[in-house]
């Protein structure tokens, strides 16, 4: 079981000084609850230059309890047999290998994982669901709809989200799209296929492909970029046709983006073949 | 006077903003800001800062063997209480049911806002 079932469904401590290797939403909401269950949380390593966790969470989990932050760290050693006694930390270059005199250590009892979540798709899998390589989910169509007709998938099986909202959000289109497809005891004819390309940042959208005779008024297209990205543009292209430009800031793997594409685009163009998600400079 | 430096929250830009207080306590200039919310942000921050407190409490008499239920503070406390709100929602065991939204301790720590449930136990 993971540290937050022991701590939250079960109501136990797996150490009282810890570390956490990880700086993902779910090492930093990590790290505050340890402080609140009265464990001494030194530090949060984190081997990549950025957190890929919200900025809210580095505030309120990290900041206000005083829990050091070490970005472009990764743990190099772990002391102790029965249980650990202390790990050592170590910058890394940017080929991510330790630099040689920057190691440092901390006296603990626990060390925590926190390296990424990865969808639980066994049942998918094992149905024979077309898995999507980037996410590790299912591909879906608008619908959320998986490979298989009739079987839907939302939350975090089809992508690992940042906002409980989203899920319950996604949860619901797919429950609805469920039903529908139910009640009309299954859908007929061929499905038009409009594929969803990316260029540009980034990594991956739900859905992969949009059948724009089952567009709802609004379809919501999630996606995440690879890397942090200032001062851009996301457009989307349906064909050559620009419908949607919008100023990003700043965009980062650790906070999803979405785009909301109106029926409206879709009813305007019959002879769609393409839609394009873009990150562009203008 | 003093200075306070923060990193705004209001989105991923996370900008650094710098607060200068004067002898009073009073905000005498907020810089670093890119837009209105940072401004707002910084200002309450440094004023009044608050936070949504979440954890858990243990449960009797579960019919499905749960032994906590999850729990939040029903609006923001001041920061400056989250550990008198921890220690006062540590001290106390509720019996199942309990359905989202009930209220498992009223006024805690003193600050006028009550726990409530954010789990359906039977």
């Amino acid at each position: 079981m993971s540290t937050f079932g022991l701590v939250n469904m079960e109501g136990l401590m797996p150490g009282r000084e810890v570390v956490i290797l990880g700086s993902g939403d779910i090492g930093l909401i990590m790290a505050r609850r340890m402080t609140f269950e009265g464990a001494k949380v030194k530090v949060v390593a984190e081997l990549l230059p950025y957190s890929g966790g919200l900025r809210r969470n580095i505030v309120q989990c990290l900041d206000d309890y005083g829990i050091p932050l070490k970005l472009s760290h990764t743990v190099i050693d772990i002391e102790g047999k029965e249980r650990v006694e202390g790990i050592t930390i170590a910058e890394v270059d940017e080929k991510r290998r330790p630099i040689p005199g920057t190691e440092e250590h901390y006296t603990c009892d626990t060390l925590l994982l926190s390296v990424g979540l990865i969808p639980e798709n066994e049942l998918s899998r094992g149905m024979g669901v077309k898995i999507n390589p980037v996410t590790n989910g299912p591909s879906v169509n608008e619908s959320l709809e998986t490979s298989i007709p009739g079987v839907f998938a939302a939350g975090n099986v089809l992508h690992v989200h940042d906002l409980v909202d989203f899920v319950s959000e996604e949860a619901a289109s797919a429950g609805k799209n469920a039903a529908a497809y139910v009640q009309a005891g299954g859908l007929e004819g061929a499905r038009h296929e409009v594929p969803v390309a990316v260029e540009g940042g980034p990594r991956y959208t739900v859905p992969v492909s949009i059948d724009p005779s089952r567009v709802p008024e609004s379809l919501t297209v999630r996606f995440r970029v690879g890397d942090i990205i200032r001062n851009h543009f996301v457009s989307v292209y349906f064909d050559q046709d620009r419908v949607l430009h919008i100023k990003r800031p700043i965009m980062a793997p650790g906070e999803m983006e979405e785009v909301k594409l109106k029926k409206q685009f879709f009813d305007e163009r019959p002879n769609l073949s393409k839609i394009t998600i873009r990150v562009e400079e203008k | 006077m003093d200075t306070r430096n923060l990193i705004c929250i209001s989105c991923p830009l996370g900008c650094p903003i710098t607060v200068t207080l004067n002898g009073s306590g009073e905000i005498e200039n907020v810089e670093g800001y890119s837009c209105p919310r940072g401004e707002a942000y910084a200002r309450k921050e440094v004023t009044n800062p608050t936070r949504i407190v979440t954890s858990t409490v243990r449960v009797l008499g579960a019919t499905k063997g749960d032994v906590m239920v999850s729990c939040k503070t029903k609006t923001d406390v001041p920061k400056g209480k989250i550990f008198d709100v921890i220690k006062d929602i540590n001290g106390i065991t509720v019996k199942a049911p309990v359905h989202i939204g009930d209220v498992i301790l009223q006024n805690v720590a003193g600050t006028g806002v009550d726990i409530v449930a954010t789990k359906e136990i039977r």
